[in-house]
């Protein structure tokens, strides 16, 4: 019985050590503050941690941890701790030294975009971050937000639409994105 | 929609992705905190148990105090001239009804299908608490709750489906207590029997508590009819049919399509009188 919960626990271990980096961006994204994002990532894997006798057995161990995080995010979102989208000093963006026009350009990028997803509201950058940043299926996206696949597509399109409707962002669109 | 503009949107949602991975990939990550972690989900757990138990002391404190109010000189209290609906009790439990709805094996893999119910709390702070419970109890939260006070007088249900082991939320809603189906209302769904499932053969739907049948048609043309049922078979299955579920002021269904075909349609076809 013993051996049984030491070797689950080393599995949860090793699911912890594989997942973070992966999490910890999609929270960024969420929460767009690093700080932020790696309590939201700490938050659902004590969450999936609870459950894991259940979970770590499950097909795709994936989708819980993702619903987990996006409750734990709206929940944060209800509770006023509003996080600090407007990028900053310490937004957790890797501050690399401009020494070239590129890299000035690639920050430049990322905080248009780190500022234009604060402007949405929770479920239209939870939609779009699950469906464009994980690249999830709207299914996938409905099961993580707990709502209707035409939920998602719903707010999929309205965030898209307002990231398209900033004008510093379709300026960084229409130049091909940050990616050199 | 022309293909040119599809064609373009695409495109534009290709480099918002590009834009959102450029932005991901910008933050530094550090090493996974895998002991604090541990730690963390401990904890939780430990919290998990002890609102379960504290929800086991309250209740038999309530059945305690109606006790001692029936005996003579019992400081005056009123005795409840009949007990509470369990629906509406002043203080709500902290942990959900279950009822299991259906279940059943389709090539030696497992599946069921439950819900739970959560009783309406009363004002914000057992609102809150609830919301509380609901974390810690299955890392829920309902969908259309922005705030505690959302929730204050809604019953919540998650309907939830098993197979082979792996549990997720597929139905949710909260609904303001005592809003009921009447007649022939159905809200109801379809969907794979698995997650990853993509052919809609597993239809719920909750319907009046008149509702005596339900017809669920199938897109090749048959269907399937569903009563009434309570409890499990001889084999520890639940039969597809209609249910009550605790706590939840409507009627349930589950139905299952035959291999080959999905979902088309669903209707109730009989009522009580």
């Amino acid at each position: 019985m013993g051996d049984r919960k030491e070797a689950r626990d080393e599995e949860f271990q090793s699911f912890v050590t594989g997942r973070w980096p992966r999490l910890v961006r999609t929270a960024f994204l969420l929460t767009g503050e690093r700080h932020a994002a790696e309590d939201l990532a700490q938050a659902t894997l004590e969450q999936v941690y609870v459950a894991w006798r259940r979970v770590g057995s499950a097909d795709d161990p994936e989708a819980y941890v993702r619903r987990v995080m996006i409750n734990a995010h709206a929940r944060r979102h209800r509770k006023k701790l509003r996080e600090f989208l407007a990028p900053k000093d310490d937004s957790g963006l890797v501050r690399e030294v401009a020494d070239t026009g590129d890299r000035i350009a690639q920050a430049d990028d990322r905080g248009v975009l780190l500022k234009a997803l604060a402007q949405l509201p929770p479920r239209q950058r939870e939609a779009v971050v699950l469906r464009y940043w994980e690249d999830l299926t709207e299914t996938q996206v409905a099961q993580a937000m707990g709502c209707s696949v035409g939920a998602v597509k719903s707010n999929a399109a309205k965030g898209i639409a307002k990231l398209r409707a900033i004008p510093g962002l379709a300026e960084t669109v229409t130049s091909g994105g940050g990616k050199g | 929609m022309s293909a040119d503009r599809e064609a373009d949107q695409d495109m534009t949602h290709r480099d918002i992705a590009l834009l959102l991975a450029d932005a991901a990939d910008g933050v530094e990550v550090g090493i996974a905190p895998t002991q604090a972690v541990v730690r963390g989900g401990r904890r939780r757990r430990a919290r998990r148990w002890a609102v379960a138990a504290a929800a086991a002391l309250a209740i038999v404190g309530t059945t305690g105090t109606v006790a001692l109010a029936g005996l003579p000189g019992g400081g005056g209290r009123v005795e409840p001239s009949a007990p509470r609906p369990s629906a509406t009790p002043d203080t709500p439990r902290y942990q959900p009804h279950r009822t299991d709805l259906a279940s059943g094996t389709e090539d030696g893999k497992d599946w069921e299908v439950y819900v739970d119910v959560w009783d309406a709390p009363r004002d914000k702070a057992q609102a809150e608490a609830q919301l509380t419970a609901m974390g810690e109890y299955r890392g829920e939260w309902p969908a259309s709750v922005r705030t505690a006070a959302d929730l204050v007088g809604k019953s919540t249900f998650f309907v939830q489906r098993g197979y082979e082991g792996d549990t997720s939320v597929v139905i949710e809603n909260s609904v303001p207590e005592g809003d009921a189906n009447v007649s022939t209302d159905m809200e109801s769904g379809g969907l794979g029997l698995s997650p990853q499932a993509k052919s809609l053969r597993l239809v719920i739907g909750r319907i009046a508590k008149a509702a005596l049948e339900v017809t669920c048609d199938w897109k090749d043309g048959t269907s399937t009819v569903l009563h009434r049922v309570s409890g499990p078979e001889t084999d520890g299955t639940l039969k597809q049919g209609i249910r009550s579920a605790e706590g939840s002021p409507d009627r349930w269904f589950v139905c299952v399509a035959p291999k080959g075909t999905a979902y088309k349609d669903a209707r109730v076809t009989g009522l009580d009188q």
